[in-house]
């Protein structure tokens, strides 16, 4: 075992204090029963904060599997899945396989696979992803199911003939807040929320929307056309309608896509445009609800947007923490991807696109993946 | 490094670091400074080139961990204005965590213990890359770490993400 004491040789010795670390994971029980074989590799204490520094730097994958190591990692693996939860992941399935492939955005190389155990992928494709839970459907007849990849749990949601289409959730289906919305062709709105055995139709109706989100127990959804923002809550349904000016003329783009998001208690819509032959535009505006207007804006700050093609649920990190670049958007496609990128980065300093190409940089097109981010989550 | 005490050239204000097996390494402030622990430490103390203050260290931090330890601060306390740049110094970086098993934990000890933050970025990345296609009975043979787990335990962590396993 080494030796951390400090030897007392100087007047200012006792002002260093000696390094011993705050929990040690030793080579011996709790009871110093059992001394641990001489010939044995040769101990060591490992404080745990430098562990952690380690494990902070591998990917969820590695994470877990060292967290059977001892007890003490078991508990620093915890702290640092907590972590993990900041970070998205481009998660990629390709029908009919099995495994999904996780890449990073920090390191683009840092790759991983996840075998899945019992959920019938071979039927299975995603096109949403919250919180770190897909959300499938098989078809119109069997329910909508939610899956966590990386704890390999998952459920049905209950049965309602033709399915209710997915919009979004609260937060992870697993937390006893949670309020999960789908919606029909006849703009009923479902709700489920943990336990519950049906989902509940709200009576009222919402009318026409593009984009809806959850933020801070409201939910929010926006129509472009009508400039009607709609903010609601459910069981039972109340909302209130405003108009609120949008400066975006969207004439002339026949294809955008459109999503409501938050970002540091803001809350953002974000475009994104393409015409054909043209270069990709994004238009950023922030909600003012006092002035029932949206203000445009260019710069998002420390902040990173990772938003997935069509509308999925947009995730706002703090570049620093999670190591990706700031004041950018990560874009990808559920069906199609960027160009040829896996992803794109658009950087809002410069309005400049790059794209991540898949590693063998075929340039087939590719059917059957689908794309989306995901944060990794064990419940 | 290990070569002792090195003259303090000019005015400068200086420190001396001594370590457990009596070696001396004289270094100016701006390379103290990269630790954390030194600048609190040394905030409070103050140092002066005539009467350095010297601050001994445990014997964890052997001489030539030490040595790696203030040939890092010293040329990042230059910056990347010098010899080269910041390629160089990233070369530089690299270079310096390439070392044998027990020298790299015992210079990521240090970084954590001597709080220099960039240099435990460092290490911690090079163990990470070390460790990360090690089976669990490989790490705890690095680390030299024994399981307190049941076998039963164990199995039940496996079972629930078998994926990490594979």
């Amino acid at each position: 075992m080494r030796n951390y004491e400090c030897q007392q040789q100087d007047s200012i010795t006792d002002a260093l204090p000696p390094p011993v670390p705050q929990k040690l994971a030793t080579a011996t029980d709790k009871n110093h029963e059992r001394e641990v074989d001489a010939d044995a590799t040769p101990t060591r204490c490992i404080p745990m904060d430098i562990v952690e520094s380690i494990l902070m730097r591998m990917n969820p994958k590695y994470v877990m599997r060292l967290s059977v190591v001892c007890k003490d990692w078991r508990s620093v693996a915890a702290r640092v899945e907590q972590m993990m939860r900041k970070t998205p992941w481009l998660i990629v399935s390709k029908y009919p396989k099995e495994t999904f492939r996780l890449r990073g955005v920090v390191n683009n190389e840092d790759c991983f696979k996840i075998k899945v155990d019992g959920f019938p992928m071979k039927r299975a494709m995603f096109y949403n992803c919250s919180y770190g839970w897909l959300v499938t459907v098989l078809d119109l007849f069997c329910p909508m199911m939610l899956f966590n990849p990386f704890s390999g749990v998952w459920f049905e949601l209950p049965t309602y003939e033709p399915t209710p289409s997915f919009l979004c959730m609260s937060s992870a289906p697993t937390t006893p807040g949670c309020i999960l919305l789908a919606h029909d062709f006849r703009h009923r709105l479902y709700v489920w929320r943990p336990g519950d055995k049906l989902w509940t139709i709200e009576k009222g109706t919402l009318e026409d929307f593009d984009t809806v989100f959850s933020f801070q127990g409201k939910f929010y959804a926006w129509h472009c056309c009508t400039e009607c923002l709609t903010i609601f809550t459910v069981l039972p349904l109340r909302f209130r309608k405003l108009v609120v000016s949008c400066p975006i003329d969207l004439t002339g783009y026949r294809r955008h896509n459109v999503s409501l998001a938050e970002s540091c208690g803001n809350i953002l819509l974000v475009y994104v445009r393409k015409r054909r032959r043209q270069p990709l535009v994004i238009h950023l505006l922030r909600l003012d609800l006092e002035n029932k207007a949206w203000i445009k804006i260019n710069n998002l700050g420390d902040q990173a947007l990772f938003m997935t093609i069509p509308d999925n649920h947009v995730t706002s990190v703090l570049a620093s923490e999670v190591g990706c670049s700031s004041n950018c958007i990560y874009l990808t496609g559920v069906w199609k991807p960027f160009k040829h990128g896996e992803f794109s980065v658009f950087n809002l300093d410069n309005n400049s696109i790059e794209n991540f190409p898949k590693f063998n940089n075929t340039r087939k097109k590719e059917y059957g993946y689908n794309r989306l981010w995901i944060t990794p989550r064990l419940s | 490094m290990s070569e002792g005490t090195k003259e303090p050239d000019g005015g400068e204000e200086k420190v001396v670091l001594k370590t457990h097996d009596g070696q001396e390494f004289t270094v100016d402030m701006a390379t103290a400074n990269q630790s954390g622990t030194l600048k609190n430490l040394l905030s409070e103390v103050g140092s002066s080139s005539n009467n350095p203050q010297v601050i001994p260290l445990p014997s964890s931090i052997t001489s030539r961990v030490l040595g790696k330890v203030v040939e890092y601060c010293q040329r990042h306390a230059a910056g990347g204005g010098r010899r080269g740049g910041m390629q160089a110094l990233e070369q530089f970086d690299e270079e310096l965590v390439e070392l044998d098993k027990d020298m790299l934990l015992d210079v990521t000890y240090a970084a954590a213990f001597l709080d220099v933050p960039r240099l435990l970025d460092l290490t911690s990345q090079a163990v990470a890359d070390a460790i990360k296609n090690m089976s669990v009975e490989e790490v705890r043979h690095y680390f030299g770490v024994v399981s307190d787990f049941t076998e039963e335990e164990e199995k039940v962590i496996r079972s629930e993400c078998p994926w990490a396993f594979e």
